[in-house]
């Protein structure tokens, strides 16, 4: 198998394991909620961690879906000039448009990784009774970056390949 | 006016970056930081340390998970048979108005709407039956797409919503008060929609050709067991709003948990339909809480340039009458919705509109369903309209003829923001019914 094809393999690997997580955390806070829900209405109680832990899934689920998400060409672009453009440039300018992407992205992770290191260091954790240490949370959301940043170089690596081809769309 | 040209510059840096193709949450970060960057020389560092931890606040908002679980059940109901059950439920009722069948797209997508919180799920499920079969009775065609291009966008109005609870979370108001706040105009405007087509097939009746003989008493009864389903769906999501039981976040799960309950008893909930939907919800939510992410770093960007003051200033000094101003942002609304879909254009549009409008004395929740009609519109004007896209791939008809069909239900959703202006009463009356002033 060629190093690009390796590669490629790798990136969809890694990012459906991720998305396999995410379908789970979906499935996580419906239990969650529903769990309260019961508790709160049939026996005046509380999981007394609903706020935090589903929050935390919804974050974990959006950054580790990043990349399968991204794969599968489903978040919004205006692609008006994109369809007007033919061979080359068209290639050209969705390769700009995945560097750009690339590059905020890594400028995003570089400072995620700061707070993990710094609350890993200092063993931070949050202000609730359940203490959840942050940088789990952190590495997460890092983890998610990192395996989509992957993605875009498979993606940058699959344009230059094979030319840039229209996409699907997809609305709310 | 050094403001005001920032707030030009922003605006360019916005289309350079969307209109070069730019994935759009990616876009608002890179428009973010290039603005603090180039236009008030904010290191780079700083710029991360800011955005860093206001990403992770951003995704980790509680109550955003309704997203994905109302995204989740409109996924798992358009792989069940309540398309086709609607359908054949509303048919019998429909036999004797002027349009009949042609009522279906409209009272459906209501219903629909009721339970989903999104206008794709909505134009999708109902259309991916009713077309096929109103193509089949030889029923006008550019009346079929265009009353389920109008009707289809009732997802975001009629409660649940993905819009409201965007503009909820970004807004600072009540999601349960939205909710009540979309009900008597999402009725409404299903009513005016309703209207027209009787107008339409009364004036040329071959339009709606009648086919099918009168229902029987029998017919009548098994629609409504046939609209049963949905009904029920309904009264869970709802009731368990209202009745106190669970917050419009948590009704999500109720929703979810009654909806894949119902697939189970009707033996359609196998394991590739719940995987299935799974994924899509997934994905979906992806995509809407990304761009909430950069959204909100975009928005605190605005606030360090000053451009939200700045514009709201600059309008101010223009003295509009506040139904000047609403024509204003109902045309910059109508521009914005011609490129970009209905999250981005009101997490983008807010930090600038939100103040003006609270200055010029509108109830913030009126402004909400203001918002989400333009919203409803932007999914049917060309050339970046996500339903006239379903219909598009529903029809296979050409995207311009899908729009001229829509047409009318446009001019329909203007005639129905003039109404909620002139009687914004529409909105808040049952708000204030159910929650007080």
């Amino acid at each position: 198998m060629r190093p690009v094809s390796a590669f490629q393999r790798l990136s969809h690997l890694a990012g459906s394991a991720a998305m396999g997580v995410s379908m789970l955390l979906l499935v996580y806070m419906v239990l969650h909620v529903t769990l309260e829900i019961v508790l709160r209405a049939g026996f005046a109680s509380s999981t007394y961690s609903m706020d935090e832990y589903v929050g935390y899934a919804v974050g974990a689920m959006t950054f580790l879906s990043l990349a399968d998400t991204f794969r599968q060409r489903r978040h919004i672009r205006v692609n008006l000039l994109l369809t007007h453009l033919r061979g080359k440039v068209a290639t050209a300018c969705d390769a700009l448009c995945i560097l750009l992407t690339f590059g905020i992205t890594a400028f995003l992770a570089r400072f995620i990784w700061r707070m993990l290191a710094r609350d890993f260091e200092r063993g931070a954790v949050s202000p609730t009774l359940n203490q959840t240490p942050l940088w789990l949370v952190d590495g997460v959301i890092f983890l998610g970056l990192v395996l989509f940043m992957i993605q875009l170089a498979a993606s940058l690596m699959d344009t230059l390949q094979h030319g840039y081809t229209a996409e699907d769309s997809r609305g709310d | 006016m050094e403001s005001l040209y920032i707030a030009f510059a922003i605006l360019i840096l916005i289309v350079t970056f969307l209109g070069l193709g730019v994935w759009v949450f990616a876009a608002l970060l890179l428009v973010s930081t290039a603005g603090l960057a180039l236009l008030i020389d904010m290191p780079l560092f700083r710029i991360g340390t800011i955005m860093g931890p206001l990403a992770l606040r951003s995704a980790t908002g509680w109550e955003l998970s309704a997203i994905p679980m109302f995204v989740w059940m409109g996924e798992i109901m358009l792989r069940t048979d309540i398309s086709d059950r609607l359908f054949r439920g509303l048919a019998p009722f429909t036999h004797h108005l002027p349009g009949r069948l042609l009522h279906t797209n409209v009272i459906g997508s209501a219903l629909f709407a009721a339970v989903s919180g999104s206008s794709a799920a909505t134009t999708t499920t109902v259309g991916k039956i009713t077309i096929a079969e109103l193509s089949r009775r030889g029923y006008s065609m550019p009346l079929a797409i265009g009353t389920l291009a109008g009707a289809g966008s009732l997802g975001l109005l009629i409660p649940p919503s993905v819009v409201m609870i965007v503009y909820g979370v970004l807004a600072e108001v009540s999601i349960s008060r939205l909710f009540a706040a979309g009900v008597v105009p999402g009725v409404m405007l299903a009513g005016l929609y309703g209207t027209y087509v009787l107008i339409a097939a009364l004036m040329r009746p071959e339009v709606a050709p009648s086919t099918e003989a009168a229902p029987r008493l029998r017919d009548l009864a098994r629609g409504a067991v046939d609209l049963f389903p949905i009904g029920a769906l309904i009264f869970v999501v709802l009731g368990a709003i209202y009745s106190g039981i669970a917050t419009p976040s948590e009704a999500a799960a109720v929703g979810v948990v009654a909806t894949l309950l119902l697939s189970a008893l009707t033996r359609q909930l196998s394991w590739r339909a719940f995987r299935d939907s799974l994924r899509a919800a997934v994905h979906t939510s992806c995509m809407i809480a990304m761009i909430l992410i950069a959204a909100a770093f975009l928005s605190t960007a605005m606030g360090f340039l000053h451009v939200p003051q700045d514009v709201a200033r600059a309008i101010s000094g223009l003295n509009l009458s506040p139904g000047q101003l609403i024509l204003v942002l109902a045309v910059f609304y109508i521009l914005l919705g011609m490129f970009l879909e209905g999250v981005s254009i009101t997490v983008m549009s807010l930090p600038i509109t939100l103040p003006l409008v609270l200055a010029a004395g509108f109830d913030p929740i009126w402004f909400g369903i203001f918002l989400v009609i333009m919203v409803e519109m932007a999914q049917i004007t060309p050339p970046i309209g996500f339903n006239l896209f379903i219909l598009q791939s529903l029809t296979g008809r050409s995207i311009m003829s899908v729009a001229l069909a829509a047409l009318p239900f446009f001019a329909i959703m203007c005639l129905s923001v003039l109404i909620l202006f002139l009687f914004p009463t529409i909105a808040l009356w049952l708000p204030t019914l159910l929650f007080g002033s």
